[in-house]
C-alpha cells in the first residue's frame, strides 16, 4: 500500500487545532471512507448472491419470529407490535453495532495507521458510513411492515431524522472513544460486548414500558438509551415523543462530545503506537 | 543536508531533534481491570507497571531540500523503518519536531492493504484513494495503470486469483501512479520477472526524477547507490554517520558485501542490456 498526505507537523504538545485539522481531513476525504464502507459491505457478503440483502433478510425472519413470540407472550395486537418491534430492533441493532464494531475498528485498521499518514477520524466516519447503510438495507422490513399492517406515520416521519443526527453524534464520539480505548486496552472489547448485552434486555426493545407498570421509572426512565430509541422509533410510529426527549438526548450528546474531544485530542497522536 | 536557503519554494523535510520511543506493554499495562485496580490501590497491586520503552530513534536532526536523494542504511532494528514512518507522520515523536511542506507519498509495503476479493479495477480505484486521488482523478489514470500491469482482462477478476507477479505488478502500477514531491521508500521489489524489473525500473525512476526528494531505506547498496547522493547511518536510532553515499557506506562497514555486489552488478547489467535494447 502506498499513501500520502500533504505539509504536515508532528511532535510538540498536541494541540486544538491539530484534532480539528483531522476531523476536517477526514471529511475532505469521504470518497476514501465510503469506498470503505462500501468494501466492507461487499467482503462480508462476497460470493452471497444477495449480497448485503441477506441483512434485511435476515431482519425479516428475526422480527416475524420474535413477532410470534412476543406478541403472543405479551397479549399485544400484532397491527402494534410488530412495527414496534421491527423499528426497536433495528434502531438497536444500528446503535449496539457501530458501538461494537468500535471496539475493532483502530486494531483492525492497524495496518493503514502504521502505514501512511491518515486523519484517525477517516476510520470512524467509515464505521459510521458502513453501518448507516447496514441500517439502510434493515429500513425495508419496516417499510415492507408498515404496509402490511397498515401503519401510515405520515409527515411525522421525518422528524426521525433530527434524531438519528443527534444520535450520529453520539455515536461518532463513543466510536473513537472506545476505538480509542480498545487499542491501549485489549480487555476493554469484551467488557462492552458483555455490558451491551445486558442493556439490550433492560431497554424496552422486545417490551413496552407500559408493561413494566409503576415499576418503570427505574428501568426506563434513567436509561438513556431509552431516549434515543425513542427519538428514532417515535415519529416512524406515526406518534412524536415529548419535546424534553430531543432535549435530553441533546445534551447527552453534547456532554459526550465535551467528555470524548479532550481524550481525542491528547491521544490522537498515540494511536500509531498502540495498534 | 544540503539545506536549500530558499524556503519558499520546493518541498522540504526537517528533523528538529526527533526522539521517537515505543511503550512496551508488558504484564497488566494492556487491561484495563489491571489499570483501574492499580491506579485504585495506589499502584501497589500492579507490580512492574512502571512505562517500560525502547527508544527506537534518539535525537534525529536532519534537514532536507528539493534535490536530496537520501539512502537511510544500518541493519536491521537500527531504526530505518521507524525513521521513515516519523517522517511519514505516522509515528509522531516523543520530543522534537517533524516539519513538512509538499506532497508526500510513501512506498512502503506496497501488497499490504490490498482487497484480495475485489478485483484489479476495485484495487486500483481504492489504491488510488489511499494516495489521494479523487475518483475522478483515478479515472483519468486507469487507464495508464492498466496498460502498465499488462494484465489485460485479469483485471476485471477478484485479485487472488493473481499470481504473486501479478501483484506486484498491480500494487507497484498504483503506488507509483501518484505525482509526490516528497517520495518516502522503504526496500524494493524482488519478485516479478526481468522485462517487468526493468519497466518497474524505468517507472520508478520518472517517479524518482519528478519527486523533489527521495529517501529510500534499504539493505542493498547497490539500490542507494544508483538512486541516492546521501546517505545516513543509523544504528540503535542514532546517526552514526551522515554525507555522500560512498562515505557513509564505508563507514557502516556495508560496502561490497558480496551479496550487495552481486546485486549491484546484476543491476547494472539489466540496466545495461535494457538501455542497448532501447
Amino acid at each position: 500500500m502506498a499513501g500520502s498526505a500533504t505539509g504536515y507537523q508532528t511532535g510538540g504538545r498536541p494541540t486544538t487545532g491539530e484534532a480539528i485539522a483531522d476531523i476536517r481531513d477526514a471529511i475532505s476525504r469521504r470518497e476514501l471512507w465510503m469506498a470503505m464502507a462500501w468494501q466492507d459491505i461487499r467482503q462480508r457478503y462476497r460470493g452471497s448472491m444477495l449480497g448485503p440483502f441477506w441483512v434485511t433478510i435476515n431482519m425479516g425472519i428475526m422480527v416475524g419470529l420474535m413477532s410470534l413470540i412476543y406478541g403472543r407472550l405479551f397479549h399485544t395486537p400484532q397491527s402494534e407490535y410488530v412495527p414496534f418491534l421491527t423499528l426497536g430492533f433495528l434502531s438497536w441493532l444500528w446503535m449496539s453495532n457501530t458501538i461494537t464494531e468500535s471496539t475493532q475498528l483502530f486494531v483492525m485498521a492497524g495496518r493503514y495507521i502504521k502505514q501512511t499518514r491518515l486523519p484517525i477520524t477517516l476510520f470512524v466516519f467509515r464505521l459510521l458510513a458502513r453501518n448507516l447503510i447496514v441500517l439502510a438495507h434493515n429500513f425495508v422490513v419496516y417499510i415492507v411492515v408498515a404496509l402490511v399492517v397498515g401503519l401510515r406515520p405520515g409527515w411525522t416521519a421525518l422528524l426521525a431524522i433530527p434524531g438519528m443526527l443527534i444520535t450520529m453524534v453520539c455515536l461518532f464520539w463513543i466510536g473513537m472513544l472506545f476505538a480509542m480505548l480498545s487499542a491501549r486496552f485489549r480487555d476493554f472489547p469484551q467488557i462492552i460486548n458483555s455490558l451491551i448485552q445486558v442493556v439490550f434486555y433492560v431497554t424496552p426493545i422486545l417490551w413496552q414500558p407500559a408493561q413494566l407498570g409503576v415499576k418503570r421509572f427505574l428501568i426506563v426512565d434513567f436509561n438513556p438509551v431509552y431516549y434515543f430509541l425513542e427519538i428514532v422509533r417515535g415519529p416512524l410510529m406515526g406518534h412524536l415523543p415529548p419535546v424534553g426527549f430531543w432535549k435530553l438526548t441533546s445534551l447527552i450528546a453534547l456532554a459526550i462530545t465535551l467528555i470524548a474531544f479532550p481524550v481525542f485530542r491528547r491521544f490522537r497522536g498515540r494511536v500509531a503506537y498502540w495498534v | 543536508m544540503t539545506a536549500p536557503l530558499n524556503m519558499t519554494a520546493g518541498p522540504s523535510l526537517e528533523l528538529d531533534n526527533v526522539t521517537v520511543d515505543f511503550p512496551i506493554y508488558s504484564g497488566g499495562s494492556r487491561s484495563l481491570k489491571k489499570t483501574l485496580v492499580s491506579i485504585g490501590t495506589g499502584g501497589r497491586i500492579l507490580h512492574g507497571s512502571g512505562r517500560v520503552s525502547i527508544q527506537a530513534l534518539k535525537e534525529v536532526s536532519l534537514r532536507l531540500g528539493h534535490g536530496d536523494r537520501l539512502g537511510l542504511i544500518g541493519h536491521n532494528g537500527a531504526g530505518k523503518t521507524t525513521l521513515l514512518r516519523t517522517m511519514a507522520g505516522v509515528y509522531e515523536p516523543t520530543t522534537g519536531r517533524v516539519r513538512v511542506s509538499g506532497r508526500v507519498a510513501t512506498i512502503f509495503d506496497f501488497e499490504l492493504g490490498l482487497d484480495y476479493d475485489a478485483t484489479g479495477f476495485e484495487n486500483i480505484t481504492l489504491q488510488g484513494m489511499l494516495l489521494g486521488l479523487s475518483r475522478r482523478g483515478i479515472a483519468r489514470l486507469t487507464d495508464e495503470i492498466a496498460a502498465f500491469t499488462d494484465l489485460g482482462g485479469y483485471l476485471n477478476m477478484p485479485i487472488r486469483t493473481y499470481s504473486a507477479g501479478m501483484l506486484t505488478r498491480l500494487a507497484f502500477a498504483v503506488a507509483t501512479s501518484s505525482d509526490p514531491e516528497l517520495l518516502l521508500m522503504d526496500e524494493w521489489i524482488e519478485t516479478g520477472d526481468a522485462d517487468f524489473f526493468q519497466r518497474a525500473e524505468e517507472r520508478l525512476r520518472t517517479l524518482i526524477d519528478r519527486a523533489g526528494i527521495l529517501v529510500l531505506a534499504s539493505h542493498n547498496m547497490a539500490l542507494i547507490r544508483h538512486y541516492c547522493t546521501s546517505a545516513v547511518w543509523l544504528e540503535h536510532g542514532q546517526l552514526k554517520a551522515i554525507g555522500p553515499v560512498e562515505e557513509v557506506i564505508e563507514a557502516a562497514g556495508l560496502a561490497e558485501s558480496k551479496a550487495a555486489l552481486a546485486g549491484r552488478q546484476e543491476l547494472d547489467a539489466g540496466l545495461a542490456e535494457y538501455r542497448e535494447r532501447a
